[in-house]
């Protein structure tokens, strides 16, 4: 049972991954960065899921940031594929500076699942 | 009224006292002299009573005339004629003659002889002639300098004229130096001791020269031992020169020289020699003047020419007849013949064609005739005329027109300078061509930009529509219905995130990335989504080989070649008909790629494209192939261009001449086939390891820089490292690059080059930066033709040096690693 942030400004993919994941784990939702801040200090969360693309922040700023203030958080990174300008994709990036894995919207349960079971019980 | 006869006597004898007689016995002896005799002639009547007369005449004539005069006498008759008497002073006296014999009929014989004194008449008479003779001289001077001899000959046949006419004995010109301190003896006649063309004389204060030069007319001397005005330089005292003439050539501010007369007597000069001389030395200054007249004008021509020549402007002058009677070098080279062979010619018949020249002479005669019409442009087109040189070339030429008129303010003939701008239109056209070419890419940009960003949202919207499906599903195990609509959307949702992907991977922006591709996967998304451009009636079939190794090939380019081929295959068919596509390997010997003529032999990856349409024409392919290499825009030429961009080559042919031909066997359809160079094998990407101890703060901090002198590479480059946080500054020119980071090397943290760039190439402008900065880490990045190689890298302590295509993911690895 590990505790999982979802950080994501689409409310569906929220709904739907708290919906998907939520029978094994505990997951906390989050719109913004700055809420996800929020919750981090309240809470310990071993597994942030991250959309790259939120309004307010950089996804890998984001990204490279949690890993800097809690530097034994695991990093799901999703993405529908290129930025806000639709030019590059910035997934493998995210693996580069310290996501664990990725995983490329949209996605069915059983991938979302598989991953979250890889990454929590083979990454330390 | 009658005078008493002793007034009588007295008037007669004052009248024969005013006249010059006197009464001559029978022996011819002086019987009695007139008054006026005797004052002309210094005799007193002492003197002369009882002499005979006859015996009187002059030494010079005395021995022809004596004998005739007495005997015409003696016979009665009167004598006429010129009497040359001797005065008193033993000197000649001039007189017209008449000696009558008194006729008396027994008594002693009288003659009485009257003399009129001639002398003044004579003197003036002599004036005249030498008048007259120098006039003549002036005049054959004049003529002699006309002709155009040099200047020293004219000189000596002055000097030798005026020394036989004016009896002087020698003559001397001098050529007087710019600064007017020297004299450089020029000619000299009949001078011993002088030696012309050598000798150089000092003008001293007080000499002859410089009192010349301060008078404006000639300077004679008749006696130059008790000279005053000036002293005498010795070459003349040399010469034993006893008086002299000298005159000065030319302006006195701008002295050519002088003439120096001299006479070894001493002798007087009238005025009349010193107008003489006068005149004289003018028509030599003229004829020096002309010379240099002459001179400058001749260097002016040249000099003229010379800019005609130079100049990067045909020129050529018509006359009235519109023939060639001036062309510049240019106009010979553009026009094809030597400039020598081209006067004469008759322009608008040798160059221009047919159906041009009517015009071009009708616009020529209103040239000429109207007075309106100057400056303006003949040209026949718009901007250039069609000529057509010797060699069958045509060459535009942009003309401009100038009349030149002769001095009854008639065109006497048109100048015509022109430009030729072949090249330029040429590289108008291909310009016009190339914006057109930029604007459709930059369209294409856009809308993959577009694409791009609907993608991602797409994407973000069927998230929600599988997550939710799958949920519902889970929820739905029982409802047998519910399940199998579900499944449906679920089926829906996941064909549309195919699609999606497919179009993302179309739209890659990495330009730079020339990654290792598998074209089956690619080709098919493509196929896919090009399939609704075919109508109906044209039936596609494939015929894919999964297993082909991946190439090196830009993914958008080679969807813009697929494009192109089925549109233009489309349009073959006229809408009906069958498209055969196959990618497989096939392997290739003693074949040439059809538009550069590459051998091919080899294994190649080859995408083909078959119709069963018309065949093409030998006619076809001859234009077909000849417009694709020239730069027109038809789609085989771009695709050409784009597979040969791509290491790849093309072979075009009705049927199909590949090896594997199991798809078309009909005998009628064209064939395109692209061959790609399969590549060795692949390079073992760099693991995407995380480093765990990352600065994070620091990296975020960071400045790269990046050079490249591509600009669409560098903005490129620029934007990746901003979209992932770093600073970035872009720089397209080496130099200024290195301005830059010499003005604050400590700004920036990482530098990112290309190599191969005008001026600085990367690695020596490495190697400048690293003197500022030893510690600064550098990539560089080069293409796979740089002579450049790893160990060189090494050698200037460059950080990281990767090869091209480098994608971003490799380059910002690199990145990362370095900026720890």
């Amino acid at each position: 049972m590990s505790n999982i942030l979802v950080v994501d400004d689409d409310v569906s993919i929220l709904v739907f991954i708290k919906e998907a994941l939520g029978e094994d784990h505990q997951v906390f939702t989050a719109e913004t960065v700055a809420e996800a801040e929020k919750m981090t200090s309240t809470h310990a969360i071993d597994l942030l899921i991250a959309d790259l693309v939120i309004p307010e922040k950089n996804g890998i700023d984001m990204i490279m940031e949690f890993k800097q203030n809690q530097p034994d958080i695991k990093i799901l990174a999703i993405s529908g594929g290129g930025g806000i300008t639709g030019r590059f994709d910035y997934l493998p990036i995210a693996q580069l500076i310290g996501a664990e894995k990725t995983l490329k919207k949209p996605f069915t349960i059983a991938e979302l699942r598989n991953i979250v079971k890889i990454i929590l019980e083979t990454c330390h | 009224m009658s005078l008493n006869k002793k007034t009588e006597l007295a008037l007669l004898k004052q009248a024969l006292d005013y006249s010059i007689t006197c009464i001559l016995d029978e022996n011819f002896s002086v019987y009695y002299a007139s008054e006026k005799f005797c004052t002309l002639t210094e005799y007193s009547n002492n003197d002369i009573i009882g002499k005979n007369l006859l015996k009187l005449i002059y030494k010079t004539q005395i021995d022809t005339i004596y004998n005739f005069i007495a005997n015409t006498l003696m016979d009665n008759e009167i004598w006429k004629g010129e009497f040359h008497l001797t005065n008193k002073n033993n000197d000649v006296i001039y007189l017209d003659a008449t000696i009558r014999p008194v006729l008396n009929d027994n008594s002693p014989r009288h003659f009485i002889a009257s003399f009129t004194d001639t002398y003044n008449r004579r003197k003036l008479i002599d004036r005249l002639k030498q008048r007259a003779h120098q006039q003549g001289l002036i005049a054959i001077l004049g003529q002699l300098s006309l002709n155009n001899i040099p200047i020293n000959e004219l000189l000596d046949q002055t000097l030798a004229v005026i020394c036989g006419s004016f009896e002087m004995n020698s003559g001397v010109a001098f050529e007087i130096s710019v600064d007017g301190r020297t004299a450089l003896i020029r000619t000299a006649y009949n001078t011993p001791s002088i030696n012309p063309g050598s000798t150089l004389i000092e003008i001293e204060q007080n000499s002859l020269f410089s009192y010349v030069l301060q008078k404006d007319n000639p300077v004679v001397c008749e006696k130059l031992e008790t000279e005053e005005r000036f002293s005498i330089p010795t070459l003349l005292l040399k010469e034993n020169a006893k008086s002299a003439m000298c005159a000065l050539i030319g302006d006195r501010n701008y002295p050519f020289g002088m003439i120096t007369f001299f006479s070894n007597n001493n002798r007087k000069f009238d005025l009349d020699e010193i107008h003489f001389i006068q005149s004289v030395s003018n028509i030599i200054a003229e004829a020096i003047n002309r010379k240099n007249m002459e001179k400058a004008l001749r260097h002016e021509q040249q000099l003229s020419r010379k800019y005609l020549d130079v100049a990067e402007v045909i020129f050529i002058v018509l006359d009235r007849k519109q023939k060639i009677i001036l062309a510049n070098r240019h106009a010979a080279s553009v026009l094809g013949y030597s400039q020598d062979d081209l006067n004469g010619i008759s322009f608008f018949d040798v160059f221009l064609s047919e159906e041009d020249k009517g015009n071009a002479r009708s616009d020529f005669y209103k040239l000429l005739n109207d007075q309106n019409t100057d400056n303006i442009s003949l040209n026949i087109y718009e901007n250039a005329s069609p000529v057509i040189n010797k060699n069958r070339q045509t060459r535009y030429i942009n003309w401009k027109n100038s009349k030149i008129y002769d001095d009854n303010n008639n065109v006497s003939s048109v100048l015509y300078s022109g430009e030729d701008v072949t090249d330029l239109l040429a590289y108008e056209r291909e310009q016009k061509h190339l914006e057109k070419q930029l604007n459709q890419a930059q369209k294409m940009e856009a809308v993959g930009m577009l694409a791009g960003g609907i993608a991602h949202d797409f994407n973000n919207i069927l998230a929600s529509i599988l997550g939710f499906s799958d949920l519902a599903l889970e929820t739905s195990k029982n409802n047998e219905k519910l399940t199998g609509y579900l499944n449906h959307i679920k089926d829906s949702g996941l064909k549309a995130r195919d699609i999606i992907a497919q179009m993302q991977s179309i739209n890659l922006q990495d330009d730079i990335a020339n990654k290792a591709i598998l074209l089956p996967s690619l080709l098919k998304g493509t196929l896919q989504m090009l399939r609704s451009a075919l109508p109906s009636s044209i039936k596609m079939d494939l015929n894919i080989n999964n297993n082909i190794p991946a190439v090196h090939i830009n993914a958008s380019k080679f969807n813009q070649i697929v494009m192109h081929l089925l549109t233009s295959t489309r349009n073959s068919l006229k809408g009906k008909g069958h498209i055969y596509i196959d990618l497989s390997v096939i392997n290739f010997s003693h074949k040439t790629c059809t538009t550069c003529n590459h051998e091919l032999n080899n294994d190649f990856v080859v995408f083909g494209i078959h119709d069963d349409g018309p065949n093409f024409s030998d006619a076809d392919l001859t234009t077909l192939l000849d417009s694709i290499n020239t730069s027109n825009s038809s789609s085989l030429t771009l695709v050409s261009k784009l597979v040969h961009e791509n290491h790849g080559h093309l072979l075009i042919s009705n049927n199909i001449l590949g090896n594997d031909s199991n798809v078309n066997n009909s005998s009628s359809g064209k064939s395109v086939q692209l061959l790609f160079e399969i590549p060795e094998a692949p390079t073992v990407k760099k693991s995407l390891a995380t480093n765990k101890n990352l600065n994070l703060e620091a990296i975020k901090n960071s400045h790269i820089m990046v050079v490249d002198d591509e600009n669409s590479v560098a903005t490129y480059m620029g934007e990746l490292f901003k979209g992932a946080g770093f600073k970035a500054s872009v720089f397209c020119d080496s130099p200024e690059a290195l301005e830059q980071f010499t003005n604050a090397p400590n700004h920036y943290d990482l530098i990112v080059t290309d190599q191969t760039m005008p001026v600085f190439t990367g690695d020596v402008l490495a190697e400048k930066m690293l003197q500022i900065r030893p510690d600064l880490p550098i990539i560089i990045c080069s293409g796979h033709n740089d002579i450049f190689n790893k160990k060189t890298a090494e050698d200037i302590n460059v950080r990281a040096f990767l090869k091209k295509p480098i994608d971003s993911a490799e380059l910002l690895h690199a990145v990362m690693n370095l900026l720890v």
